[in-house]
């Protein structure tokens, strides 16, 4: 062991964005795979052209989750987008759910 | 090291074809994936159901595991027979096969019949491959906080455990401290992303980056529906019927209520823009009417709800028309 004394600073106030570049290096794809997830809805439509878009962490996630789908599931790029729904809808009524559950039902 | 009975994970015969396996390993990936799943352990299951699979899918190595023969048991302490030549014979691939970080570390037994890797992973770039440059692997932590805290913002303060390569290019790891701060109105699931802070890259590739993600701890009244609050609002029928001023509990601090006459059970009362801040403009609280019928024990008691009875009669249940 040694260094016990570095101490990471971390402020969520100072969430910076990825550009195009950093989030093809971090997910390492291509910008036809970034693109392609544009087209199905995957990620949101670039209003800019697409190389000056910023892009958040959730979205490198996202494009992380799309990744492991196609590679674990051999799931293609609609079915993913799918998925990628549904878990959304899922966390939503769970949270329903549970409101449900703490304040109507006793 | 344990045995692993890799069958048993796919839920398979010993004899099962190569068709058989892949329908189960599907079936099983499908019920497993980290991203899918809400199983308990989903990765582990699912880091196992790739390891069985690699193995059975392939002939080769199928072969292999089934010459170590049918009597263990899944978790037994496992020594290789004498003369155990398997992991030699797959050595010589196992440089491009098992490059996918995310798949994490196959077990100590798989290395050990199959030839290492996981925790060589990282060495690798120093010994075999002169070349070899890999970027570290990416770690993530859940910074855990109360609903309090989410409201007021906070300063985290905790420890880390972060792989790290020492001098003689041994992985281990090392206590960081980890100071997080959250501002007013952090989101639940809400991520960061700390660059190169994450496991140290080999061969004089990058650090991987750390991730942090916000979970805010369910509140013993309060929940959260994104900025919005939620809070069950217990109320005497009288207060229900006549109507009252009610001080009621906010992330923000009490704040008064006036519930109207004739008010039911279920019914939302908005306390706008008293639930988590945010842009353009902070959640609301909503206040849930409960109706408590307080119980007749004495004789008094009764006679009032009988007297309610006389004086009111009324039928909750006129829709039914029996």
């Amino acid at each position: 062991m040694k260094k016990r004394d570095i101490v990471i600073i971390a402020d969520y106030s100072s969430r910076e964005p990825l550009g195009l570049e950093e989030l093809i290096e971090l997910s390492q794809s291509s910008p036809d795979f970034i693109q392609e997830l544009i087209e199905f809805g995957i990620l949101a439509p670039a209003p800019t052209p697409v190389t000056k878009r910023e892009f958040d962490v959730d979205e490198l996630q996202r494009i992380k989750t799309v990744q492991r789908l196609q590679r674990d599931l051999e799931i293609n790029m609609a079915g993913a987008a799918l998925v990628l729904d549904l878990l959304d809808q899922l966390d939503e009524m769970q949270v329903k759910i549970a409101l449900f559950e703490k304040h109507l039902m006793r | 090291m344990e045995y692993k009975d890799y069958y048993s994970v796919l839920g398979v015969d010993r004899k099962a074809t190569a068709d058989e396996i892949k329908r189960a390993y599907r079936k099983l990936a499908r019920k497993y994936h980290p991203d899918v799943s809400k199983e308990k352990n989903a990765e582990d299951q699912f880091k196992n159901l790739q390891e069985a699979y690699e193995v059975l899918k392939d002939p080769e190595k199928r072969t292999a595991y089934d010459q170590l023969g049918s009597n263990w048991k899944s978790g037994q302490e496992f020594r290789p027979p004498p003369g155990w030549q398997g992991g030699e014979q797959f050595r010589q691939a196992r440089g491009q096969q098992f490059t996918e970080e995310d798949l994490g570390g196959f077990s100590d037994f798989f290395a050990n019949i199959f030839g290492a890797r996981g925790q060589g992973q990282a060495r690798r770039g120093f010994e075999g491959f002169g070349q070899f440059k890999q970027r570290g692997t990416d770690q993530h932590a859940v910074v855990s906080i109360s609903l309090e805290e989410a409201f007021n913002g906070s300063t985290k303060t905790f420890q880390l455990q972060i792989p790290e390569i020492d001098a003689a290019s041994n992985m281990h790891s090392s206590v960081r401290t980890l100071k997080v701060s959250i501002p007013a109105g952090a989101e639940q699931g809400q991520r960061l992303r700390l660059a190169h802070q994450g496991g140290p890259g080999a061969g004089g590739g990058q650090a991987g980056d750390l991730y942090l993600e916000i979970d805010i701890q369910p509140h013993p009244f309060f929940s959260l529906q994104n900025r919005d609050v939620y809070l069950t609002l217990p109320v005497a029928p009288w207060e229900a019927a006549l109507g009252a001023d009610i001080r009621v509990p906010t992330l923000g601090g009490p704040v008064g209520l006036k519930l109207p006459p004739g008010s039911q059970s279920n019914q939302k009362m908005r306390l706008k823009g008293r639930g988590m801040p945010g842009k353009p403009h902070p959640g609301d609280q909503y206040a849930i009417v409960q109706i408590h019928t307080p119980p007749a024990k004495t004789e008094e008691q009764k006679q009032v709800y009988e007297k309610m009875a006389q004086t009111m009669p009324y039928n909750p249940r006129k829709d039914w028309s029996l």
